[in-house]
């Protein structure tokens, strides 16, 4: 329980500040604002966990490797993200797309780790494609 | 931006190695680790299990090297968002957001299954009400506990955690010998000593790829790398890694001996059997109360 409880914890925190900081901050709450914000999204979220919890349960537990496509597909794109110097359009979240699909579509023919392995390489194709095709336009600097 | 939102977020101290490990473990030591060995021990044998282990430990050394690049060129940033906002462009750093956001609301998901699936083994006549009381908690320390609370709480959780990890094997190997351990599991489960099962090679591989997305996406790890004193990153990634490994190893120990003088029913049953197998009370509510 208790491991479960820090490790859920830190993950609500994690989300919570992500939703606030970089969704609504934009629009410069004042110091009440961002209170009330954080404690209705938290008892939002977890309420609707609750009930989706609630009515699944308890069945069979293979929700580990559920999304094992899209999460071996963002890896990927975040390292491109976080790797290159310059600033990115929609490539990123295109090539996430791609890449989920790609393995979910491979999933009917395949065994389910073949085609997470299909969802991570071809997304590290189309990202090596993506830089290859843009490399003249990113040569100078950005300002 | 206003001082208790950033005391929310960041905390008042800057983490060095000891801080920064702590709360890395205690963000990943999960339920899934607890709730998915029993099915990698049964799918993979005991070669999948050691794999499991390791895939996770290789994951955290990869974000290790990752992690460190990105301290170094962002000292300001405080969440993941906060990188993205500089290296995408506005309308689609929203998508990428929405995005981070969405999955992270489903790993949140996953976890509450796995908190509520223990609570039906521990308490099966009342689940939910017990984890109804379980979210309030989480509800208290992540919503409004910010990261002080939450620094503190995982200092004494992964003692805990450690705690029983050490102490249940070893109570359950001692009481037992070793030997009767390993001829049960041989005479009951020879199939679990089966190595070079192409499945098992392609179970790891893929558990490496899933680990590395899980970690690299997850905004908690992200605000504790942010919070890090960016020349103690590496170690405490690696270190986080090695120590996050023994947890799979230690719970493979605990399910061998439960397993290894009788067969099983069904799988999702094995948790509960490993419980049985503690037969003092006290050690099973150890279990159930730490881990």
């Amino acid at each position: 329980m208790i491991a479960m409880l820090t490790a859920s914890s830190s993950e609500l925190h994690g989300w919570t500040s992500l939703l606030i900081k970089n969704v609504w901050l934009e629009k410069s709450l004042t110091d009440k604002q961002i209170t009330q914000y954080r404690h209705l999204s938290v008892w939002l979220l977890a309420f609707i966990l609750f009930v989706i919890v609630a009515i699944v349960f308890p069945s069979s537990f293979s929700l580990l490797f559920f999304f094992g496509n899209l999460y071996a597909s963002l890896i990927p794109a975040v390292m491109y993200i976080l790797i290159t110097e310059h600033r990115t359009g929609p490539a990123p979240a295109i090539i996430v797309a791609i890449g989920s699909v790609i393995g979910i579509v491979s999933h009917l023919s395949l065994h389910s780790f073949f085609s997470i392995w299909a969802s991570f390489l071809s997304a590290c194709l189309l990202f090596i494609a993506f830089y290859l095709f843009n490399l003249q336009k990113y040569k100078k600097p950005m300002e | 931006m206003n001082d208790k939102w950033m005391l929310y977020m960041r905390g008042s101290v800057t983490f060095g190695l000891g801080l920064a490990i702590i709360t890395l473990l205690a963000r990943w030591v999960t339920g899934n680790t607890i709730l998915s060995s029993p099915q990698t021990l049964i799918q993979y044998g005991i070669a999948g299990s050691i794999g499991y282990a390791i895939a996770g430990g290789l994951a955290f050394f990869f974000l290790g090297l990752v992690a460190k690049r990105v301290r170094r060129s962002f000292p300001e940033a405080i969440t993941i968002g906060d990188v993205l906002k500089e290296k995408l462009l506005p309308s689609y750093y929203h998508t990428f957001i929405l995005m981070l956001l969405f999955m992270g609301a489903y790993a949140l998901m996953v976890q509450f299954y796995a908190a509520g699936t223990l609570f039906y083994y521990a308490i099966p006549q009342l689940p939910l009400i017990g984890f109804g009381g379980f979210l309030l908690l989480v509800i208290y320390f992540g919503g409004y506990g910010g990261l002080k609370k939450l620094t503190s709480l995982s200092f004494y959780s992964v003692v805990m955690i450690f705690l029983t990890t050490i102490l249940l094997p070893i109570y359950s190997y001692l009481q037992n010998g070793i030997s009767p351990i390993y001829d049960g599991v041989k005479l009951y489960h020879p199939y679990l000593f089966f190595m070079g099962s192409h499945e098992t090679v392609w179970f790891v591989s893929a558990a490496i790829l899933v680990f590395t997305g899980q970690i690299l996406t997850d905004s908690a790890t992200w605000m504790r790398i942010f919070v890090t004193k960016p020349e103690k990153i590496g170690l405490a990634f690696q270190s986080t890694g090695l120590i996050w490994a023994t947890v799979p190893m230690a719970l493979l120990a605990l399910l061998l001996f439960a397993i290894s003088g009788k067969s099983f029913d069904h799988v999702y049953l094995l948790i509960q059997t490993m419980l049985q197998a503690l037969d003092a009370s006290f050690l099973m509510i150890i279990f159930v109360f730490f881990v």
